[in-house]
């Protein structure tokens, strides 16, 4: 079930008249089964492994929290992760994994025999697997009290509207809201239908009409085009894959506050970032803050000199590269952002140590301020290109069985620096899309106050989207990108 | 801060009224006026398909006056309800929120007028890269102003599309005999159904189709459907055994369509405000995925042909269309096409007989007002007449257009006099 699709909105008006007419034990209950209901309509068979996952993290934790032996809740905590770790590396990277051993053995002239299994790939699985190990995680590390009843840990973890593609929420965040009872006023839900408004609009006019175009340009015996094509495409997937995801993470915030639950941001405005640092604390940032906490501080973060910093950063964003997808442009598009991450955090370290020993002549304020804006302006400009190279290798780990990753990245790579002797004419339609995505992240945190709008601003804003969604929007049931990971 | 200002409100009612009595008074001056000015223009952007410029200013004129009078009644529906959610003190928060969905629905209902009209579908037509359902809907009204004798109507797929020029038609016979080509691409028997029944015909039009195996036992239903598909179809698609043969998802699109006109008309405002190249870059995909090489495509097409369950379907649709045009007093050729050598040849030659013999059931049963032509007649094709497996070139298009004004002309069916019979007692010319 797809929240684009017509059989969700029948599913949601049927959740939501129950939920408006019962009492808080009884809500849980009932979001609980909708929850599992809403899983198993893409294949009831997961919705096993989903339960098992939650009841075994559950366990973990009251264990956890009932052992007062150190050594004994580290076994527990190592049990978990193991368990969980097990279960999304057999799901996700088994056959990645078997191939890549079976090809490496082959270049150096052995054969390995290892069976490829025909695996699906349970919906969502990396992101309710995060959020169960971060919870015992919280448990071991004490910030956090184990939950008492299963059926509040349930509906953590297995709440619809962040089940099958985030945002990955905290369990300080998203217990307490489970355990309490919930009352939305109408601001939430004035809030929450705008959320949900906005979130299919950038779902289906900007991620699914750019859909098309970046299919074709990834497609076989395209590429290199020698008339911007090149970046056209990359432009489009920027913002196909902003509609797509962010548009999911509206719709679910969305959701949420209409049933009284308050969800973490999911997207600022990434493109307007000025370096990867700040990308990163503006796109998917309940994965960048799970990967913060649970991952780059643990492994020591930058607190053991520059080299050590450097090598987590790496790290980190390696797994978090292969977190998307078992695949070597996935990988490749860690590398490339944790070499962004590394080489900025360089950058800032020698500019900070120079403009403490230099003085420069400061100019005039008025041509001060134009400047700095220039400059904003250019080095937004840039880091949008750079991520935009990014966006090429993680798309070429999306492409169809068959097609070669590297040609596709090289016969990209090939275009993108040569100057364009003409422009195609998908670039009136990439412009004005991608503009309204700019528009979006530039009022991002508008976006999130709808109901404290003048009212004329906000019936132009409703009219003008609900418009939008029904005459420029893709109805032919797509899914949602973030669905795969 | 009021939506609608109580002033503003006064002048565009003076202004629609003032409107309303010029037009009353002095409709054909202003008209002819405007047509000297822009004669050329509107033969120019036509491409010959406006038959009477002074008929056709007219005409917008009386849309443009209808419209704004829809636009105006619309606004002060919009202010009252405004009025009474200001009044109400529990809706205050949510004022903007119900505001923005009545805008909505009252922009749909205007869409909805401004649907019938060809000055709205102006705004779309676009001569280099031809937008099908905005020609349809301009070319559907403009039937009622035709001042010909006579009319003929083209429905069919895009292979009557392809083999009759109506351009080429009414150069040559235009003043005794009007043809208007309302076409789909993709259509098929049940699809022609829904189509006509929305058409303005009247008594003694002539419909004509030209048909062949791929309309009867080709699959791919649906894309018509998702435009055209209504309430009112329902029992039919029921009774006529058709549920099965179409995507629940075309046909839920043409229900949704039918009650949100933003929704229905959306491929023409998207190709409009995105770009033909964008909202078309898949179909543009398909085609480029298929064999350049006709032989080997009509190879893998030619065993698609099949005579299932769908063709009694499509007979009994293709029946009670005859039927339904047979009630309003229309006259209906359908003219026995061809495809490509290639694809003739490999495809089940019991199509063909299957085909012809449930054409000369229809025209035996028709009450003289059917017609089969056998397009071969007029016109054997060769390979090289094609573009692809199932359309005619340019040339061919034209050769075969003449040859079906020859058989117009000669069947006295282009003169306003002739009855249905008149053609039934024709003999048909043979090709050269």
């Amino acid at each position: 079930m797809v929240f684009n699709s017509l059989v969700f909105l029948i599913f949601l008006a049927v959740v939501l008249s129950l939920y408006y007419r019962l009492k808080h034990r009884s809500q849980n209950i009932m979001l609980v089964i909708a929850s599992y209901v809403f899983y198993g309509w893409w294949d009831w068979r997961f919705v096993g492994l989903l339960l098992f996952t939650t009841l075994f993290d559950y366990w973990c934790a009251m264990r956890l929290e009932a052992e007062s032996e150190p050594a004994r809740k580290k076994w527990f905590l190592a049990f978990s992760m193991a368990m969980n770790l097990c279960v999304i590396g057999f799901f996700k990277y088994y056959n990645f994994f078997a191939g890549s051993f079976e090809q490496a053995m082959q270049s150096i002239g052995m054969k390995a025999d290892l069976p490829t299994l025909h695996i699906l790939l349970p919906v969502g699985i990396s992101f309710y697997t995060f959020l169960s190990m971060s919870y015992t995680i919280d448990v071991y590390r004490g910030h956090l009290q184990a939950v008492r009843k299963p059926l509040d840990f349930m509906l953590y973890v297995s709440f619809f509207p962040h089940l099958v593609a985030g945002p990955i929420i905290r369990a300080k965040d998203l217990l307490p809201q489970c355990r309490n009872p919930r009352v939305p006023n109408q601001d939430q839900i004035i809030n929450g239908i705008w959320l949900c408004l906005l979130g299919y609009f950038k779902k289906v006019v900007i991620a699914d009409r750019l859909s098309p175009l970046v299919d074709w340009g990834f497609s076989s015996g395209h590429a290199p085009f020698h008339d911007g094509t090149s970046w056209l495409v990359l432009y489009a997937f920027a913002f196909q894959i902003y509609g797509d995801f962010s548009g999911y993470s509206d719709i679910a915030r969305g959701l949420a506050r209409l049933m009284g639950f308050e969800f973490v941001h999911n997207f600022k405005a990434p493109y307007l970032s000025r370096n990867p640092a700040e990308f990163w604390r503006n796109w998917h940032i309940s994965l960048s803050v799970w990967l913060r906490d649970y991952l780059y501080i643990p492994l020591g973060g930058n607190r053991h000199g520059t080299l050590s910093t450097f090598r987590n950063l790496m790290v980190t964003m390696i797994l978090g590269g292969l977190w998307h997808g078992a695949g070597l442009a996935y990988l490749a598009w860690g590398l490339f952002h944790g070499i962004l991450l590394v080489v900025h955090r360089a950058w800032t370290s020698l500019w900070r140590s120079e403009g403490a020993n230099g003085v420069a002549a400061s100019p005039p304020v008025i041509s001060r301020k134009l400047l700095s804006h220039l400059k904003h302006a250019l080095v937004v400009i840039l880091f949008f290109h750079i991520t935009c190279v990014g966006w090429l290798l993680f798309r070429a780990g999306s492409c169809p069985a068959g097609f070669s990753q590297r040609g596709i990245i090289a016969s990209y790579l090939e275009t993108l620096w040569a100057i364009p002797t003409s422009w195609s004419g998908f670039m009136w339609p990439v412009l004005l899309l991608g503009s309204l995505a700019m528009l979006l992240q530039w009022k991002h945190a508008a976006m999130d106050s709808f109901a404290q709008w003048r009212t004329h601003r906000q019936t132009f804003a409703v009219a003008a989207v609900l418009t939008g969604i029904a005459s420029l929007g893709v109805f032919e049931g797509s899914s949602f990108i973030y669905f795969q990971f | 801060m009021r939506f609608f200002p109580k002033r503003l409100e006064v002048a565009a009612i003076v202004l629609v009224a003032v409107s309303w009595v010029s037009v009353a008074v002095a409709d054909s001056v202003i008209s002819r006026m405007v047509a000297l000015r822009f004669h050329g223009f509107l033969a120019r952007a036509s491409g010959g398909k406006i038959e009477d410029s002074v008929r056709f200013i007219q005409g917008r004129l009386r849309e443009l006056l209808i419209l704004m009078t829809v636009a105006l009644a619309l606004w002060m529906v919009g202010t009252r309800i405004d009025r009474m959610l200001r009044r109400r003190d529990g809706w205050q928060r949510a004022r903007g929120l119900v505001m923005g969905l009545v805008v909505f629905i009252l922009f749909n209902v205007f869409i909805a007028f401004s649907g019938t009209t060809v000055l709205f579908w102006s705004a779309f037509f676009n001569k280099a890269q031809v937008d099908n359902f905005a020609q349809y809907q301009i070319k559907r009204v403009l039937l009622t102003e035709v001042g010909a004798p006579r009319r003929a109507i083209l429905i069919g797929n895009s292979q009557t599309n392809r083999s009759i020029n109506e351009v080429l038609m009414n150069e040559r016979i235009g003043k005794r005999l009007w043809t208007t080509e309302l076409t789909q691409p993709g259509a098929h028997s049940f699809d022609l159904l829904t189509l006509a029944r929305d058409m303005p015909l009247a008594k003694g039009d002539i419909v004509i189709c030209y048909l062949s195996e791929v309309f009867f036992f080709g699959s791919g239903r649906g894309g018509v459907a998702s435009d055209f598909f209504g309430l009112r179809e329902i029992p039919d698609l029921v009774q006529l055994g058709g549920w099965d043969w179409y995507a629940p998802a075309s046909l839920r699109s043409g229900l949704i369509g039918q009650v949100l006109p933003v929704y229905h008309y959306r491929n023409s405002i998207s190709q409009k405000a995105l770009g033909w190249q964008l909202v078309n870059v898949g179909q543009a995909r398909f085609d480029a995925s298929l064999e350049q090489d006709l032989e080997s495509q009509a190879e893998r097409r030619a065993p698609e042909l099949k005579a299932g369950k769908n063709y009694e379907f499509e007979k009994a649709a293709f029946t009670r269309l005859v039927r339904e045009l047979t009630a309003r007093g229309c006259v209906t050729v359908l003219i026995a096409g061809h495809m490509h050598p290639a694809m003739q040849r490999r495809m089940d030659p019991g199509l063909r007989k299957s085909m012809r013999g449930f054409l000369d059931h229809l025209q035996a049963s028709g009450g003289g007002s059917v017609t089969i032509v056998d397009g071969a007649r007029f016109f054997e094709p060769a390979a090289g007449d094609f573009m692809d497996l199932v359309h005619f070139n340019d040339d061919s298009q034209r050769r075969f257009t003449c040859k079906l004004v020859d058989f117009l002309l000669s069947s006295r069916l282009a003169s306003s006099a002739s009855s249905p019979e008149d053609l039934n007692r024709h003999q048909i010319p043979n090709a050269p």
